[in-house]
């Protein structure tokens, strides 16, 4: 019994002692382990040793559970360069040695972080989700900056995979990409650190910057024996290992030797490899990054002296943001033509060091000219080079450049510059309307108002940018609209991003077709209303000119395929001059209306001449008169059609021609019908009220034109934005022209008299004032004292 | 009934055993998530608030000082060496008050730093503040200029903390002069007589913004995407305070070539901010736990271990420990790969949480 009783309280003691505490996991254990070694360099720093020798046997002793046996498992060479740095911490501390204990401690960071990326990866092939989950928690980040953050597709997709929504594989080469692209940047920012703390005689970050490049550069090697083969690597591999050893023994120059020939390894080289479709992305910021850097630099400089910062700091953040583009592209352009690639490297580099130096001093700086030619020229060079699939405008690619604009006026306002801030807003308006805005008009038309309220005048109870910037609003105030703007932009870059159904886009490409047809409708029949009896020959030139309308509409289309690139960044301004053409000859129009009409009816009354009129009215077909007609028809209906065109073919971009073509097609069928009923009903209509029906017409049609093109002015930068603060709703500019602010209302204002006034006059000069002379001519002559006066007959006035 | 006793030994040990962890490969399973009460964020903005009040009153003290210090120089036709002949004690008493207003001023604004730079809404009153530089870089300049009453404009000349400590202790000579302000015959550093019309308008233009950052903190409503983008902004700064800090006095001596954090380190900003962003994270913990437990585990560790950090050099260096600028260097390069890697761990947590952090 007794005995019993012993074998039990000691299996009881047993399982007490072997009853595991919580286990650290893997991110735990390497915390202590980094921690500890600090300490150890604080140690040494502070002048105790003792304390730094017993700090690296704790991080020894972290070392172990999960970690270590994740690491022997899946990443062995780690495991092996984990230890070896732990023991060279040891020596290290033993002989008071901070340099060489920096280094170790480089090195087992990086051992660490390598080991935890090879088990996430092994734990996530094999649909490990719990462990990749949880090795996941064990990496470096790149450094958030200006134009990026750290990534966090490896989350997601860890997520995604728990989920189910991702295969093991996928996940991945998901993880892989988000992983590499940020020790990547680490590995570049870490160079930085050994040049800089070099140049400063800091031999310990030195050498423990070092020995932590050396470390993540075993990460990347892997990606880089890919893409440039066995002698490559291992050649780069060497330079590695030579930087590290330099710096261990505080070899100056052999780090500066070393350095160099890592640059020249890892040069265009890029660990996390592009899809397509991003390629695509990155290409076009490469482009316009390039674009920009003449235009900033060029509003920043006057004869050759810098005139505002602002704006060169503006085209140093372009130049280098281009800089790190083409560095990502480099390797894949390369393959396609090496010797043009290197050109371009150098070409990319001067540009920095031209737009560089207009920091460094006031005067005696490159002109506008040398850096717009410098940047034409790399443009060119990239076109050549690049496959045409990069040329080739993505919406992510516009999405990118609007929000960078907009970050351009936020600090334009934070500094106080409001006209820089109010270009950055035009031109980011622009982005979007020659971007995504033509797609987005065409499938969901409400969303593209609100964005572009918001970036004028007001949407969705927040104020407009336009509006704010030009009251001097302060930063904070603008913050708002824009987080309002982020996310109408998301929305709409959503939206686009779903494929539209083929019903969908034919019912679309009807609506648009079918309203801008009807606007042409209403002009013409409002303009031929009037010509009946004898001038029903004046339609014909109307019709002339309508038909070259849409002759011109087509060929507009048949350019479009081939050549919209150059139609869209003219598109405004070509909107406009047609606009103003437009609204040019409407006004002789509408003069000519109240003037003819009248004329011809009064005069013809007053004194029963109507066929000497008409004899005076048959001039000849190509009188001034039917030219005006022609190119009335002509601009009324080919600027509807450019409209269309412009609509259907960003519609045609996301959902192939065939299904555009059927939508145009019944659009243009309903049209024709609406025409065919109004010419119908204007011959039922009695004439009296289908003159003051067509006038009215003409005069509101007018004022919407006249508003939309203003407005149209207003972002081409041809007329000046003075908003007013009034709460208008977009749907009001939208259909009938009216915007809040001083230029589109009193463009609409003046028209509005010129029609009014038209009028007037015409009553005055052609009715009332011969009324008034004839009265006048009636009246009885003064009598002679002597001789009384016969009565004369009174003669008739005809009524007014 | 005698083998009861053994029994319920076995039963025991069977049981302790049952309970014992595995050592597997895959320690930090996620737990079924659990659903937490919806985060109480106005914990952030009563801190805010608090902070607003005292920096309101501190400020406030500023400028009462600054308008009996103009009273004083109008007094002496604002000659400096008129002035500190005719009313040396005097001068001395209220530079003296001010400069230990501006110390109680620091933290009062620091210690809420993390929420005004990290939240978009309230971000240009750190500018304006506390981070803004002058007209020579456009890009960080603040957005506003001093005018002072005999109709001289200082176009964009720095941060208001920046106007105040450099004027006070004479670190810019555009804004005073130095003077022997305790008459012992030597100028010694800190002894400074700014110019009274500056100091007083540029102490004005503090008092408006602060009453104006108090308004804008009651307006504002804090949410979980302010407090994330607050932790990934502010976080990864830590590189810049620690370089000011390192071309501060308090390490480059007389060689500093910083003007500004000479009334107190560099070092008790960054432990007054992180200890703000430690209040922040503690009001989003509860939230990231449930889409990752370890990962909110992970960052609150971080973070406090951060704050433990800057603390203890803080301490140490109050404790006379003088730290060479390569000693800074390596202790500046560790905070600063802490705080990116706190950043980093939020941004993947904002992921998960489908949060989308501000710009």
């Amino acid at each position: 019994m007794k005995v019993a009783w012993v074998v039990v309280l000691a299996a009881v003691a047993a399982l007490f002692a072997a009853a595991p505490a919580r286990a650290a996991t893997p991110w735990e254990s390497a915390e202590r382990l980094n921690e500890a070694l600090f300490s150890a360099q604080e140690d040494l720093i502070a002048g105790t040793p003792a304390g730094a020798a017993r700090d690296v046997q704790r991080a020894r002793a972290a070392y172990r559970g999960a970690l270590r046996r994740g690491l022997r498992a899946s990443a062995p060479e780690q495991d092996r360069a984990l230890r070896r740095a732990l023991a060279s911490a040891e020596r290290a501390a033993r002989a008071r040695d901070g340099r060489a204990l920096a280094a170790a401690r480089g090195s087992a960071r990086a051992a660490t972080l390598g080991g935890a990326y090879a088990v996430t990866l092994a734990s996530a092939g094999r649909g490990d989700v719990e462990a990749a989950r949880s090795w996941l928690l064990l990496r470096d980040f790149r450094t958030a900056t200006r134009f990026t953050r750290p990534g966090a597709d490896a989350t997601a997709a860890v997520d995604r995979l728990a989920r189910g929504k991702a295969s093991p594989s996928a996940a991945r080469l998901t993880i892989t990409k988000d992983l590499l692209d940020g020790y990547q940047a680490r590995l570049r920012e870490l160079l930085k650190d050994v040049d800089t703390t070099g140049e400063k005689g800091f031999g310990t970050r030195t050498a423990e910057t070092a020995a932590q490049a050396a470390g993540y550069w075993q990460i990347l090697a892997p990606r880089y024996r890919q893409d440039r083969g066995d002698a490559a690597a291992g050649a780069a591999t060497r330079d590695f290992a030579d930087l590290q050893a330099s710096a261990a023994q505080g070899d100056r120059r052999g780090i500066v030797v070393a350095r160099a020939e890592i640059d020249t390894a890892l040069d265009g080289f890029t660990a996390a490899p592009f899809t397509a479709a991003e390629s695509a992305r990155r290409a076009q910021q490469l482009l316009r990054f390039v674009a920009l850097v003449p235009v900033e630099y060029g509003r920043g400089v006057k004869d050759g002296r810098v005139t505002l910062d602002f704006e060169i700091q503006e085209a140093v953040a372009f130049q280098t943001a281009g800089d790190a583009a083409f560095d990502d592209l480099r390797d894949q352009l390369a393959k396609r033509d090496p010797a043009r690639t290197a050109a371009l490297a150098v070409e990319i580099d001067e540009l920095g060091g031209v737009v560089g130096e207009a920091t460094q001093r006031k005067t005696g700086v490159a002109s506008a000219d040398t850096v717009e030619a410098q940047g034409a020229k790399i443009e060119k060079g990239l076109k050549a080079v690049m496959p045409a699939a990069w040329e080739k405008p993505t919406d992510d690619s516009d999405y990118d450049l609007i929000a960078l604009t907009l970050d351009r006026m936020e600090a334009a306002v934070g500094a106080g510059q409001r006209q820089q801030a109010e270009q950055a807003r035009l031109e980011a308006y622009a982005f979007f309307e020659f971007g995504p805005e033509r797609r987005l008009k065409s499938i969901d038309p409400g969303l593209a108002t609100d964005v572009e309220g918001l970036i004028w005048f007001g949407a969705k109870g927040h104020d407009g940018l336009a509006e704010l910037i030009s009251k001097g609003a302060p930063r904070r105030a603008l913050r708002d609209t824009r987080l309002a703007l982020d996310e109408e932009l998301e929305n709409a870059r959503a939206t686009l991003g779903d494929s539209a159904s083929r019903t969908t886009v034919v019912t679309n490409a009807a609506i648009i077709v079918f309203r801008e047809g009807l606007e042409a409708v209403l002009i013409l029949a409002a303009i031929t209303a009037s010509f009946v009896g004898v001038r029903r020959r004046l339609r014909r030139p109307v019709l002339i000119g309508s038909i070259l309308g849409l002759v011109a509409s087509l060929f507009t289309w048949v350019l479009a395929q081939t050549l919209l690139e150059s139609l869209s960044q003219y598109g405004e301004k070509l909107e406009a001059v047609v606009g103003l053409i437009a609204i040019g000859v409407l006004l002789l129009v509408t003069n000519w209306f109240f003037h003819r009409v009248y004329w011809s009816e009064w005069i013809g009354r007053f004194h029963r001449q109507r066929r000497k009129l008409m004899e005076k009215e048959q001039a000849g077909f190509w009188s001034a008169q039917a030219f005006g007609l022609i190119v009335l028809g002509l601009t009324s209906v080919y600027r509807e059609g450019f409209e269309t065109v412009l609509f259907l073919q960003s519609l045609e971009l996301s959902a192939g021609a065939t299904a555009v073509i059927e939508g145009a097609g019944l659009g243009l069928a309903l049209t024709l019908g609406v025409a065919f009923l109004t010419f119908s009903l204007q011959r039922k209509l009695p004439y009296k009220k289908m003159l003051i029906v067509t006038g009215v017409l003409l005069g509101i049609v007018l004022v919407i034109m006249v508003g939309q093109t203003a407005r149209t002015m207003q972002g081409t930068g041809w007329l000046p934005i003075t908003p007013l603060d009034w709460e208008v709703p977009a749907s009001l500019g939208l259909w009938l022209g009216v915007f809040p602010s001083v230029e589109t209302l009193a463009a609409q204002v003046a028209a509005i008299v010129f029609v009014i006034g038209s009028y007037a006059l015409a009553t005055e000069l052609k009715v009332r004032r011969p009324q008034r002379k004839a009265a006048q001519r009636r009246q009885p002559a003064e009598p002679q004292p002597s001789q009384p006066t016969p009565e004369q007959p009174r003669e008739e006035v005809p009524a007014g | 009934m005698r083998h009861l006793p053994l029994l319920v030994l076995t039963c025991a040990a069977l049981s302790l055993a049952a309970c014992g962890d595995s050592d597997s490969g895959s320690d930090g399973k996620t737990p079924a998530a659990t659903t937490a009460a919806p985060q109480d964020l106005d914990a952030i903005k009563t801190y805010l608030l608090d902070h607003t009040t005292r920096l309101q009153a501190d400020v406030g003290k500023l400028r009462e000082n600054a308008e009996a210090y103009h009273e004083l120089a109008a007094s002496a036709d604002f000659d400096s060496k008129r002035l500190l002949a005719e009313n040396r004690e005097e001068v001395a008493k209220l530079m003296t008050e001010a400069k230990a207003t501006f110390k109680q001023s620091n933290p009062a604004y620091e210690e809420m730093e993390g929420v005004v730079a990290g939240v978009p809404e309230l971000a240009d009153y750190d500018v304006i503040i506390d981070a803004g530089g002058d007209a020579s870089d456009p890009e960080t300049a603040v957005p506003f200029s001093i005018k002072t009453e005999d109709g001289r404009t200082f176009k964009q000349p720095g941060n208001l903390f920046f106007l105040i400590e450099s004027s006070l202790y004479g670190t810019e000579p555009k804004f005073g002069t130095k003077g022997d302000l305790d008459g012992d015959g030597k100028v010694e550093f800190g002894e400074a007589l700014p110019d009274a019309r500056f100091y007083v308008a540029a102490a004005k233009e503090f008092d408006s913004q602060a009453a104006e950052l108090d308004a804008a903190a009651k307006k504002w409503s804090p949410n979980e995407q302010d407090a994330l983008t607050a932790l990934v902004v502010m976080t990864p700064t830590m590189s810049e305070y620690f370089e000011a800090w390192k071309n501060s006095r308090f390490v480059a001596g007389d060689k500093a070539t910083e003007k500004a954090f000479v009334s107190s380190s560099r070092l008790q900003d960054i432990a007054d901010i992180l200890g703000g962003l430690k209040l922040i994270y503690a009001n989003v913990e509860t939230r990231i736990a449930e889409a990752n437990p370890q990962q909110a585990k992970q960052t609150g560790e971080s973070l406090t271990k951060l704050e433990a950090f800057a603390a203890r050099l803080r301490d140490q260096e109050a404790q006379g420990k003088k730290f060479t600028a390569e000693d800074a260097d390596t202790l500046g390069s560790e905070a600063q790969n802490r705080a990116e890697a706190i950043a980093g761990q939020i941004t993947q947590a904002a992921k998960q949480l489908n949060i989308e952090l501000a710009s």
